[in-house]
């Protein structure tokens, strides 16, 4: 092991070596902190999060747009980037949901390179377990369309699961055993701090200038369209605002005078204290409210559905870590003696049919990326590219089409909705 | 562990209730327009909203005023106590 | 027992007419009862408990009280068991975990070599060029990293849960809560006291050398007993505040949730640890460890130690362990020690050189455990002029930080006191209090009156009438040192010891941009480990403020998420329960070999006999076609609504006109939600002007009862809703021949006169209540008889009795669904998706756009010109089991899905294939589609408007052929 390692400290990067040997020589910083705001920009990010900072990178780097600012109220990738629990994988139902998530995921796989950063990408496979009949049908619709659009995904028997996850108790405790799962290969797990880092570097290194600690108080409409934000900071003009904000989605959303069809709930997470290596897959499971997977660290996260009432917190309630911690326990009853370390909670942007709200709005210049609930993080790259498209060009990156607000105006939903209500 | 102050019932923990939101309200709504808009779009800022809460046990329904950004509540009636023009 | 034991002392908490052995990596240890693993570890004479996370570092006691992760072990049934505070289980054999080879010649110390090449971050910056190269360094990150090994052959041990409440909640049984909890319960009121450890005290205990504080204690300890209104809950510990005054409480066995009225935090403070070279070597270590050991479980840690003082609780230390079975080598104070005051008087006349202003610039480390230090004035740079003092303890004694993580949980605001030298609450919440040292109050005195005070906020909370009482004074003196940190270029200097982080990393993170108290922490990782930085985060923004140059309270601090300390999953979870229903003829189908599905909390038989399905499938098939089948259909959600205004409720509810219907006849019924989706269905029989009896799907029914209720809530309507579900069995009797089955076992007349489609009758059948529905689902004449749950067995019994006179049989869910399939009725939630409206279905006809008012019809105003795919029927003439047609296979026209198959199945009496699909696209129009099946095949289908079978009805009604 250690020689190994040694061998491969020619590969390693030269900068690290460096600072190994001289330990005054320090990197440079990630982002920049500029002083004070301009009076006005070209475009205006709200939101610091993985969405708002990919976006300004794209801009910069593919859009020749520089004079950005993204304005955070509070640090880096402190919302949802920094709460959810890291998985990405494209195994959508709808075909919107799964060319769009396919983009992200192919991203995603190249991102350490685009960002020159060690994400921790790291391809674990994703097992989605049915314990019923029914989902085990609705496993073969996922399989069946994601498929056809060449995404690696299919339906394997509860014996494949067993294999690929020897620790797996099949019988689930004796209530609703494993009948199968859809395997989804590229199913995988990344550092998810590091993608808002990353892309916060290679933004300001592009020009892009980040305010933490600013909050957005106003936004200033006129003839329809947007010409300025106010800050805590000050007031920037602008003719372009890109709302990534997730969790304060509606009270931007009030900024420009628009009502809202996302409701807030709680989204909540938990961590176990650092084990060996035992798990190499991502477990999820629709029935028992449970997904699961190992860090690089050895920590298991864990999250489970979102809450279910409308609330503005990221508080945590113990009935989810107890109901999860439970829940669990049918899937790994060996796990018992094994600490919970910490909880937390982020506040996800639900859309009535669990697909997002993109692109442009009523508002002239105001572009919105919402609608997240539970699957922003693993959006996070197609959203920089997609969003980054429809403020440059003014007309919806054709991969976010579908995603409109305005479907809600015609009372229709997007589809992705449908397996999670298709029942017994 | 939250907890409701309800007439009838007592002091209950909020997993025995289902929460329904004020969308029922929209049942009775004269305006076409405007129902037809509550359908997809609405404050979902936080603030005091006035909601149905579904006690599973007992199967009453009771109308919180609760707001959605401290979850205090502020006050709690038995829906059926209401009457059709007071509702959300 | 050894020579590290003291001798026996007035209130120590070991037992020591309990002797118990023990192994730990292989040797056997001693140990008496009540000793912790670690305890009995240091009295056995060994010092090296376990090695460092990152660089495998030997380490030894630092707090010994929870608040570090040094000592972490496993045995053979748990892993990551907290040495420090777990006791000693008789026989058990533990080892440290993360070792290659054992806890004193651990192979992983090569990566302490390599730890220039490992700066806060390394790993962003490195194993992913090339990145086909990522998965082999990751597997090899994944290999060093982890503590514990876990075995799946662990038990399951599940914690019990009791739930209870109380007026007021006092967590922490030092000086502040035993006075708090006094007060309390010297008012009549409930009072729950929790302490986390084995004895209440809190750090008095470890003061036991002190007489006065011990004296004290002891009386109050006694005092308590006396109260029937307070209870006691001893080592456990509160981990966390959540809504409302809930407290789970963690013990050994199982979880108390306490639900409190009033909460008073008297938690204490959490001793830091000062940062220098080497300060993780075993024998270094914070004063309030040693008091511990030494005063509560007589173990000496060390023989010769040194005292590093930052206030003046190190003067106190060091007098009450001078000459306890320690020797006070020196006291090193970081300040002024003549501005300690008398303490450090009294620290001279006991004989201890008292060193002013000066710092521990490094430990030295003999064999991997500390034998000595290097001291020189304080604030200078590494070990420059420094005197060298040898010494087998060094102990810390530079600072508090209070625990406050509960308050901040429960929404508290602090602020920084620069006083006293740390954060103290500033705003709690309604019925929250602090009291004591997490309140900045550090003497026993003040303590004592803070509890006290904030009882009687607490009591005036109670009565109605809150308002803030008079506390003491804060404290004048300054408890924590600004900056107990000592910077060595390249050298070992630990701020947190369960993630190995440096001075050095901080600094580099906070270099590279990562310069706010979060960004910190999760870039450099400090405070992200199992002790989630309790020694650690208040170091780590020292440093952040004195990088910034700005003082600590503006630097703010992270947010701490519970749990106070790490609780077990057995214990969160509790006692396993889950919720399953059975139908009232269980037995008789398992008789019968039944095979299941599992339907919701139900089960149900697919078939029965299991020769094979497709055999059973037939055979029962066949039995409903030609002469009589029946089945359970107990799952069926059942609701009774009767009232004057039960008409206009399901008017409401439902989307067709049921306030009309005749008495006596049923209606098959559509449910939509407010957006017009379709959510439900059923049969509504109307018993009576103001009696209805409905069914709804097995898993919506819970959902359409609430939303009944809701909707006569809403409307004010004069009607009541019950579930039968559960308190009803059905059994539909289908067939040519059902009516000659059913009859001798009722008085109701079956006779198509008197009773035909779609008609509902009550009456009794074998002698009991009974209500009969003549319903068409499998497409053949028949009944559906509901009656109560225990009359179930009896019926089922007596239609078996009567079968093989009819070749009668009983029939399972698979052919029940191909016999509807064969009349096209679709199945809500197999045929429709969560997103369907009926203008999609064939169940469009039961919208009644002419009343004014039901659920979904806003919406359905419009969804009905809005028909972009549409539920139809297929047949086609594939037929091979080996190549089958599953449900959710597409349907594809070149390269665009058009369509989805929901149900298919092979008609017998057809001699085709049927089946529903979903179309849409060019599908919605399209004569014929390509079905693609399992390997990619193409399968021709053509579409065909259902039923597929009797499509005029005939056989329902009975017409004559």
């Amino acid at each position: 092991m250690t020689h190994n390692f040694v061998s491969y400290n020619a590969t390693m990067s030269l900068r690290l070596i460096k600072y190994a040997l001289n330990r005054q020589h320090a990197e440079p910083r990630f982002f920049n902190t500029p002083d004070a705001l301009r009076d006005t920009y070209d475009v205006v990010i709200i939101g610091g999060g993985g969405h708002g900072l990919a976006c300004a990178y794209h801009l910069a780097a593919e859009h020749g747009i520089r004079r950005i600012a993204v304005i955070e109220k509070a640090y880096l990738g402190g919302g949802n980037t920094g709460r959810n629990t890291t998985i990405v994988r494209s195994n959508y139902l709808t075909p919107e949901g799964v060319l769009f998530y396919q983009r992200s995921v192919e991203l995603f796989q190249q991102l350490a390179t685009t960002l020159d950063l060690n994400l921790f990408y790291s391809t674990r496979g994703h097992f989605t377990l049915a314990h019923s009949e029914a989902t085990l049908r609705t496993m073969r619709w996922r399989a069946e369309v994601n498929q056809h659009y060449g995404v690696d995904s299919e339906l394997v028997s509860a014996d494949e699961v067993k294999k690929a996850c020897p620790q797996i108790d099949i019988s689930c405790g004796g209530n609703h055993p494993i009948l199968g799962a859809l395997f989804h290969a590229p199913g995988a797990i990344v550092r998810h701090d590091a993608v808002a880092w990353g892309y916060a570097r290679r933004a300001s290194q592009l020009g892009v200038e980040i305010f933490q600690n600013t909050e957005v108080t106003g936004i200033e409409t006129s003839g329809g369209r947007v010409v300025a934000v106010n800050t805590s900071r000050g007031r920037i003009a602008t003719g372009k605002v890109v709302s990534a904000v997730a969790g304060s989605t509606p009270t931007v959303l009030k900024m420009v005078g628009l009502k809202s069809p996302v409701d807030i709930l709680p989204l909540q997470a938990c961590v176990t204290e650092p084990m060996k290596a035992w798990l190499d897959t991502i477990i999820v499971s629709g029935t028992l409210h449970v997904y699961v997977s190992q860090t690089a660290r050895g920590e298991l996260v864990m999250g489970a559905a979102v809450d279910p009432a409308e609330l503005h917190s990221t508080r945590s309630s113990l009935e989810f870590v107890s109901s999860l911690a439970d829940q669990m326990l049918d899937l790994f009853p060996f796990l018992a003696g094994v600490k919970i370390v910490r909880q937390w909670a982020g506040m996800a942007d639900m859309t009535p049919d669990f697909a997002p709200v993109m692109g442009l709005t009523e508002v002239g210049g105001f572009y919105l990326d919402a609608g997240w609930g539970t699957w922003g993080f693993k959006a996070t790259p197609v959203c920089g590219e997609t969003m980054a498209f429809t403020v440059a060009h003014d007309t919806n990156h054709r991969l976010i089409e579908s995603f409109g607000m305005e479907r809600f105006h015609r009372l229709a939903m997007l589809g992705e909705k449908g397996a999670a209500a298709v029942g017994h | 562990m939250k907890h409701f102050d309800c007439p009838v019932i007592g002091r209950r923990p909020s997993q025995e209730f289902v929460c329904s939101g004020s969308s029922i309200g929209i049942l009775l709504m004269e305006d076409a327009a405007a129902a037809r808009e509550a359908l997809y779009f609405g404050d979902a800022t936080a603030r005091v909203k006035r909601e149905w809460w579904y006690h599973k046990p007992s199967r009453l329904w009771f109308l919180l005023e609760r707001h959605t950004g401290t979850d205090t509540v502020v006050s709690v009636e038995l829906a059926t106590q209401v009457h059709p023009h007071d509702s959300p | 027992m050894t020579a590290r034991r003291l001798p026996p002392r007035e209130g120590e908490w070991i037992d020591r007419s309990r002797e118990l052995e023990f192994q730990f990596e292989g040797q056997r240890y001693g140990a008496y009862g009540g000793d912790t693993i670690s305890s009995a570890l240091l009295a056995g004479g060994r010092r090296i408990l376990g090695r460092s996370f990152k660089y495998h570092r030997p380490r030894g006691v630092l707090s010994f009280a929870n608040h570090d992760a040094n000592v972490l072990l496993e045995t053979t049934t748990r892993i990551n068991i907290r040495g420090d505070v777990e006791p000693v289980v008789a026989g058990e054999r533990y080892r440290a975990v993360n070792t290659l080879g054992g806890v004193d010649r651990d192979r992983g110390n090569w990566l302490e070599a390599l730890s220039a090449f490992l700066p806060a971050g390394f790993y962003y910056k490195t194993f992913y060029r090339p990145a086909v190269l990522f998965p082999l360094w990751e597997r090899l990150i994944r290999r060093l990293s982890g503590l514990g090994r876990i075995n799946e052959n662990f038990p399951t041990t599940r914690g019990v849960t009791r739930r209870s409440t109380c007026e007021s909640l006092v967590i922490g049984g030092g000086a502040a809560g035993l006075a708090a909890a006094q007060a309390l319960a010297a008012a009549g009121k409930q009072v729950v006291l929790v302490d986390e450890h084995p004895h209440l005290g809190g750090s008095l205990c470890g003061a036991q050398m002190d007489a006065e504080p011990a004296r004290w204690c002891a009386e109050k300890i006694a005092a308590l007993a006396q109260y029937p209104n307070l209870s006691v809950l001893r080592g456990a510990f509160a981990a966390g505040y959540y809504a409302d005054g809930t407290v789970p409480v963690i013990r050994p066995d199982g979880m108390s949730i306490v639900i409190a009225t009033t909460v008073i935090v008297a938690t204490g403070a959490i001793e830091q640890p000062a940062v220098f070279h080497n300060n993780d070597l075993p024998g270094v270590m914070l004063a309030s460890a040693a008091r511990r050991l030494v005063g509560c479980y007589g173990v000496a840690p060390c023989r010769d130690a040194v005292v590093l003082a930052g206030n003046v609780d190190a003067y106190s230390a060091a007098l009450a362990l001078h000459g306890n079975g320690i020797n006070i080598v020196a006291i090193v104070d970081l300040e002024a020690a003549d501005a300690r005051g008398p303490l450090a008087e009294r620290a001279r006349a006991a004989g201890i050189r008292v060193i002013s202003d000066s710092q521990v610039a490094a430990a030295h480390a003999r064999a991997g455990e500390l034998a000595a230090v290097t001291i020189n004035a304080a604030g200078s740079a590494g070990e420059t002029g420094g005197e060298r003092i040898a010494c087998d303890g060094l102990l810390m004694s530079v600072g508090w930080a209070p625990a406050a993580q509960l308050l901040a949980q429960a929404g508290g605001r602090f602020e920084f006191d620069e006083v006293v030298g740390q954060l103290r609450p500033a705003l709690l919440p309604p019925g929250v209090f602090a009291a004591g040292r997490v309140n900045a109050r550090h003497t026993l005195d003040d303590r004592i009156a803070d509890g006290v005070a904030a009882a009687q906020e607490a009591l005036a909370w109670l009565a109605g009438t809150p308002g803030a009482v008079a506390r003491p004074p804060l404290e004048s003196e300054r408890r924590s040192h600004p900056l107990p940190l000592v910077e060595h270029a390249g050298r070992k200097n630990f701020v947190d010891f369960d993630e190995d982080i440096q001075i050095e990393d901080l600094r580099t993170s906070i270099r590279e941009g990562f310069d706010s108290v979060e960004l910190l922490k999760r870039y450099s990782t400090n405070g992200m480990g199992p002790s989630q930085g309790k020694h650690s985060n208040v170091n780590a923004a020292r440093f952040l403020a004195h990088y910034h140059a700005k003082p600590l309270g503006a630097v703010g601090q992270t947010t701490p998420r519970p749990f106070y300390h790490p609780v077990p999953m057995g214990i969160l979870g509790g006692p396993r329960w889950r919720s399953h229903c059975e139908t009232p003829l269980i037995a008789a189908h398992t008789a019968l070999e039944a095979t299941w599905v599992e339907v919701g909390a139900w089960r149900r038989p697919r078939h029965y006999r299991a020769r094979g399905v497709a055999h059973a499938i037939v055979e029962e098939y066949h039995a409903v076609r030609e002469r009589c089948g029946f089945i359970d259909v107990s799952t069926l959600g059942k609701l009774e609504v009767f009232g004057p205004d039960a008409g206009a409720l399901l008017d409401l509810v439902y989307t067709s006109r049921l306030s009309r219907a005749p008495v006596g006849v049923t209606r098959v019924v559509m449910a939509l939600d407010q957006r017009g989706m379709i959510s439900d269905d059923g049969i509504a029989a109307r018993l009576g002007p103001d009696h209805y009896y409905v069914t709804a799907g097995t898993g919506h029914v819970v959902a359409t009862c609430r939303e009944m209720n809701q909707i006569a809530a809403l409307c004010r309507l004069n009607v009541s809703v019950v579930d039968l579900t559960r308190h009803w069995a059905a059994i539909n009797v289908a067939g040519p021949l059902a009516r000659e089955l059913l009859q001798p076992l009722t008085e109701v007349d079956l006779s198509l006169a008197a009773f035909p489609f779609p008609e509902v009758r009550e009456g009794r059948v074998l002698g009991g209540p009974a209500r009969l529905l003549r319903v068409g689902f499998v497409g053949e004449g028949g009944y559906e008889v509901h009656v109560p749950y225990s009359h179930a067995a009896p019926l089922w019994a007596a239609l078996s009795a009567a079968a093989p006179r009819f070749d009668a049989r009983p029939v399972g869910v698979d052919t029940q669904r191909l016999l509807r399939l064969e009349k096209g009725h679709p199945i809500v939630g197999l045929d429709t998706d969560g997103v369907m409206h009926p203008f999609e279905t064939p169940l469009a006809g039961l919208v009644k756009m002419d009343k004014p008012r039901f659920m979904g019809r806003t919406a359905c105003e419009y969804l009905q010109h809005q028909v972009t795919r549409r539920l139809i029927g297929f047949t086609t003439p594939h037929h091979d089991p080996a190549a089958p047609i599953e449900e959710c296979h597409l349907m594809v026209d070149a390269h665009r899905i058009v369509g989805r198959v929901t149900s298919v199945g092979f008609s017998p009496i057809l001699g085709y294939t049927v089946g529903l699909a979903v179309v849409e696209g060019e599908g919605v129009h399209a004569t014929q589609f390509d079905i693609r099946i399992g390997g990619g095949q193409l399968v021709r289908a053509h579409r065909a408007q259902p039923p597929f079978y009797d499509p005029t009805g005939a056989r329902l009604l009975e017409l004559p052929a």
